[in-house]
């Protein structure tokens, strides 16, 4: 089974909203970003099922900023459980322009936790700069790397990233900006080994995680055993202390009268009355 | 007459059970069915297991999420993105790949819960559905469990709490027969209407997280199993059975 992409393209709300052009982008995943309050499941859901791409999720500073962004917690995490990219550690990305600032990143946070999704963890990224540095995560404006390559390639070289996001300037057309990425990555021999490179650990790690899974599943199963007893004790005394209670009780004579009626009744043979 | 809309929300958290999942849905595909499926992340092939789904449903809704309030927490969350999708069935069906390897009887226990989907039911579980208004609930036989009471408290182990959301939903019945299991037919509009009023994301919150088990103490989870039922007959709904 293939592992999922390591290569991230951005793909905006509301450009999923207006019906951008979106079909070259087989070999990456997609990067989410909340950009919008009025966002509608059915849009998303529309979406996802007509692409069937590997997708994570941002979320705009400016939409975390705002008063009313409490209500759109339950459907944030609808749109989290959509996705197919579970890893050991998941994370959601908060992207900030300048301006953004106070959110509600702590309470989403907490939203999500109490989901009890524990491998969800919160970065934030400035708009050039990552604020809160993400070892595992490197996400890269198309503009700077178009200006730096070579400054592309030391961060990529230097932090070992699982996986890379890029952000656009622009995002009337998706197709449009994938094929601008494409055309910058095929030039430049660094770009590619970074990308491979990435690809490469992407799928060690995601392997691991598969196996950790397995092994997790291997101590379920184990765990059971255990459990299983006692619960098969706690009922077999139960059995006995009913027996013991409402029947073992009862006067010798009333328990034979009762074996007698039952000869009676046809629910046991006469002879095995004398059985033992 | 037009066949009735069902909504079927199916938890997964077992990863051997995936290929009997299209062969048990099939005859509900008399009825227009929206599936929605959500399976647990710590199911190690749940890649593959989604990759099934998408191929065997092409149209159906697939979440994953945390191993939070077992089948329930699953149901919680579908029962969500019902509402957020604006999906409003006649008849929601709660389904899930039940093993409780803890029990002793657990293989005919899921096998007789199943019986709600089996196609020979199909004919039954339709005449009741057309011609029994006053149902609220289609459930397998032998598995309508009762909630003792003693001196108007709940006995069990689930009592106390099971008290504490009775009073805070506003939920009265007249008996407190449950569906043990949670598998059955449920009247969409009167779970939709409670979950409109109540936010599953939120009652999700409370539920227990991991391999919760209700053998020896209380929990959220195993209390929600009864109130899922009770949200419908506290309404006046009946609960049928078939075999």
């Amino acid at each position: 089974m293939m592992s999922p992409p390591a290569i991230f393209i951005t793909i905006p709300y509301s450009a999923i909203e207006s019906g951008t052009e979106f079909s070259e982008a087989n070999n990456y995943g997609v990067n989410i970003l909340i950009d919008s309050l009025a966002i509608k499941a059915d849009t998303i859901v529309r979406f996802i099922k007509q692409f069937r791409h590997y997708f994570i999720l941002s979320i705009s500073g400016r939409v975390l900023a705002n008063s009313n962004v409490n209500g759109l917690f339950p459907l944030l995490y609808s749109i989290f459980t959509l996705s197919s990219y579970r890893k050991d550690k998941n994370y959601i990305h908060i992207i900030y322009d300048s301006e953004d600032g106070s959110s509600s990143a702590d309470e989403l946070k907490k939203y999500f936790s109490l989901q009890g999704e524990r491998n969800v963890e919160f970065t934030i990224h400035g708009k050039e700069t990552v604020v809160e540095p993400n070892p595992e995560i490197l996400i890269s404006h198309f503009s700077t790397l178009k200006q730096s390559p070579e400054e592309f390639f030391e961060k990529g070289y230097t932090k070992k990233p699982q996986y890379i996001i890029f952000l656009f300037d622009q995002y009337k057309s998706i197709n449009d900006n994938i094929k601008s990425l494409k055309l910058l990555t095929d030039s430049s021999i660094y770009l590619k080994i970074i990308l491979e490179l990435t690809k490469e650990r992407h799928n060690a790690l995601w392997l691991n995680y598969k196996s950790d899974l397995w092994k997790k599943r291997a101590s379920l199963y184990f765990s059971f055993i255990p459990i299983s007893k006692k619960v098969a004790e706690s009922q077999y005394y139960d059995v006995l202390d009913w027996y013991k209670m409402e029947y073992e009780v009862l006067p010798l004579w009333y328990k034979r009268f009762g074996h007698i009626l039952k000869v009676f009744k046809g629910k046991r043979s006469f002879k095995s009355l004398f059985g033992r | 007459m037009e066949p009735k809309k069902i909504a079927v929300l199916y938890h997964i958290f077992y990863e051997d059970i995936i290929e009997y999942i299209a062969e048990q849905l099939k005859c509900l595909n008399r009825f227009t069915p929206s599936f929605l499926f959500n399976i647990s992340e710590d199911l190690p092939n749940y890649l593959e297991v989604k990759n099934y789904l998408q191929l065997n449903f092409p149209d159906s809704i697939i979440t994953i999420s945390s191993n939070q309030g077992k089948d329930i927490g699953g149901k919680l969350l579908l029962i969500g993105l019902c509402l957020q999708l604006a999906i409003e069935p006649d008849w929601i069906i709660l389904l899930h790949d039940k093993k409780s390897l803890q029990a002793l009887n657990t293989k005919t226990w899921k096998q007789d819960l199943l019986s709600i989907i089996d196609c020979d039911q199909m004919e039954k579980i339709n005449k009741i559905i057309s011609n029994s208004a006053n149902c609220g609930v289609i459930a397998a036989e032998n598995y309508i469990s009762k909630e003792l009471k003693k001196e108007n408290h709940f006995v069990g182990t689930n009592g106390k709490i099971l008290e504490e959301l009775m009073k805070q939903y506003e939920l009265k019945c007249r008996n407190f027969e449950f569906i043990a299991g949670t598998m059955f037919w449920a009247k969409a509009n009167i779970l939709l209407d409670f979950f409109k009023r109540h936010d599953p994301f939120k009652i999700r919150q409370t539920l227990e997280f991991g391999n919760v088990l209700d053998n020896f103490s209380g929990s959220h989870t195993h209390s929600w199993e009864r109130i899922l039922t009770w949200i419908i007959t506290s309404k006046g709904l009946t609960i049928k059975t078939v075999k």
